[in-house]
């Protein structure tokens, strides 16, 4: 079975993110490590579950963006994946995640995939798009927001959740149809942290680097442009606490006191 | 000339009703923006009532039943949803395209941008214009920044976030077109639908309390709910609950969840223990009376949507306040 993983490296802290001056970009501090999305993580690890479970799997590893992006590349690798590739793109340009689609189907249709995963969305940019939309470009079944797979006799059954806790038990057989793709939902399963040998295996791997242009011939751009990027607006104007933790506690207690909160 | 604007609005569960009223309040927004023609697209069973309350507002509408899904074997609407109203979305050609940003919505509207060729903007809270020009406000970075964005396409599909288009319309009754149809039964997918099941009924302790002490990844370990827990307790009428990804961590079964995914809740106060506040989260207590946030990132979004703020580490935060607390009892 060949399983391909689509993943995007995040910033190891969200808090220390800011906006550039003109306010039309977010700002990444130089010195940031990055670590995988965390919803695309739940999609690795789902991969490698599977590779356990079907020792003839291989799973291919794909990311699109910049150079830095191969750290989190080798960590999938670590987990268990096998193979790796990255498509450079510049860092500070923003991708849209119809461009970003189009790049990844044409990785994607340069082999037969059985099962396609990715996170149901980024942390940052919160589109839940990509995967959706790759699906589409290769004309494949999908599902969105999985919270379970199980492969039993050619059988994959999937679990998708929906609103209020209700979840839809499926079936599909997925060597009947070309494959599937499946977004991944939070909570799946808990990615395992690779062990060192593994690491050190998976860096001594080569990545195979490709660059946008190179692959698609034709010049892409954005259906989408960011006009500006505010921090969010209050929706409440919130009374911030002054001074120690002593005060500030204090405080805190007299003003529940003050509401008939604490008696 | 008008533009065309499109709904595509889910009644597959009977509980849309909702999600209807704000994807009807937002295209009248837009209407204040730009003159446009509203068409609606409703798709699921036991369409009357949706279909007489949108044609009302004065749009033209398009049942599709999909009751077909029923049988055996069975299909989950989702999974038919952009071959069952994509021939109705041609006839319309229109140029805004408006869904709810739920599990429906979601499950087509990608597909929908890439097939028609459009821009496909999803969780948008806000539409403005500017020059003739609309841009779509929507969150990024888990809540901390919103982004404003404008389509490079002619067609603009748009998923709106659940609860930011909800102004009174005072409106008179109108009466659009109504045109009915059945989908195909030749539209078939290989997903079958095998049983849904239902979260265990979840006990009244939100509904009954009048104070939510909430914990978020925040609090480090899952051996710290024992202290959400103590501090909960010098609240009357208080229970503890979780953010998502506390959940998905396995610290508290999903009952506790509060957020788009799980709980809506709006108890007298809600106490935000190192919960970030991401858009999912809030949409689930953002109409709690009192909001108190503590965390230790002074730019978490949760303090966007708190009343009083605190910015500490909440674990000692809350032992300093059970310190003072429990010495003035003695």
């Amino acid at each position: 079975m060949n399983i391909l993983v689509c993943i995007k490296q995040i910033p190891e802290h969200l808090d220390q993110v800011h906006l550039n001056s003109q306010k039309t970009n977010t700002l990444i501090p130089e010195n940031m490590r990055f670590r995988i999305n965390r919803f695309d993580a739940y999609a690795v690890e789902a991969a490698v579950i599977l590779k356990e479970q079907f020792p003839d799997t291989t799973i291919d590893i794909v990311t699109v963006g910049p150079p830095s992006s191969n750290a989190v590349v080798k960590r999938a690798m670590g987990m268990g994946a096998d193979n790796g590739l990255m498509v450079i793109t510049k860092a500070g340009h923003y991708m849209s995640p119809s461009r970003i689609s189009a790049i990844l189907a044409k990785i994607a249709s340069q082999k037969q995939y059985d099962l396609i995963l990715t996170g149901i969305m980024s942390e940052d940019e919160m589109n839940a798009q990509t995967g959706q939309m790759l699906a589409a470009r290769l004309d494949m079944f999908s599902i969105s927001g999985v919270v379970d797979i199980q492969l039993s006799n050619k059988i994959l059954h999937v679990v998708r959740e929906r609103e209020c806790g209700i979840r839809e038990n499926l079936e599909v057989n997925i060597f009947d149809i070309n494959g599937i793709l499946l977004t991944i939902q939070a909570g799946m399963n808990q990615p395992r942290y690779p062990s060192l040998s593994a690491l050190l295996k998976a860096n001594a791997k080569e990545i195979k680097m490709l660059e946008e242009n190179h692959l698609i011939s034709e010049q892409l751009t954005n259906d989408q442009s960011i006009r500006t990027i505010y921090k969010a607006e209050n929706i409440r104007q919130g009374k911030f606490i002054e001074g120690t933790i002593d005060e500030k506690a204090r405080h805190f207690i007299e003003i529940m006191k003050e509401r008939n909160f604490l008696l | 000339m008008k533009t065309s604007l499109l709904i595509i609005s889910d009644h597959m569960d009977n509980i849309q009703s909702t999600a209807s009223k704000e994807l009807m309040r937002c295209a009248l927004e837009v209407e204040k923006l730009t003159p446009i023609s509203i068409h609606t697209v409703l798709m699921g069973k036991n369409l009357d009532e949706p279909t007489e309350y949108f044609s009302q507002q004065g749009s033209d509408v398009t049942c599709i039943d999909v009751s077909t899904v029923h049988k055996e074997p069975k299909a989950s609407h989702l999974d038919i949803a952009w071959k069952s109203i994509e021939h109705a979305i041609y006839k319309v050609s229109p140029e805004i395209i408006i869904t709810s940003h739920n599990t429906f919505g979601m499950s087509f509207l990608p597909q929908l941008a890439i097939h028609m060729n459009a821009t496909c903007i999803t969780g948008v809270k806000k539409i403005t214009q500017n020059h003739g020009k609309l841009f779509y406000t929507r969150y990024i970075w888990n809540g901390k920044f919103e982004a404003q964005v404008f389509s490079e396409k002619k067609i603009t599909a748009i998923s709106i976030l659940p609860g930011y288009f909800v102004s009174q319309q005072k409106s008179e009754t109108k009466h659009g077109i109504k045109h009915h149809s059945k989908v195909s039964s030749r539209i078939k997918t290989p997903i079958v639908l095998k049983t849904i099941s239902r979260p265990p009924v979840t006990d009244a302790r939100f509904d009954n309390a009048d104070v939510i002490v909430a914990a978020g990844q925040g609090i480090g370990k899952a051996e710290n709910i024992e202290n959400i827990k103590m501090f909960s307790k010098i609240f009357q009428q208080s229970t503890i609950a979780g953010s998502r990804p506390l959940i998905d961590m396995g610290w508290l079964p999903y009952k506790y969840q509060v957020g788009i995914t799980g709980q809506t809740v709006a108890p007298n106060l809600y106490i935000a223990c190192g919960i970030s506040g991401s858009s999912q989260h809030i949409a689930g207590m953002r109409n709690s009376k009192f909001i108190v946030g503590i965390n230790s990132d002074p730019n978490a979004a949760i303090f966007n949507v708190s009343d009083l703020c605190i910015v500490d580490d909440c674990l000692e935060f809350i032992d300093k306040v059970l310190d003072i607390s429990t010495s003035h009892i003695i």
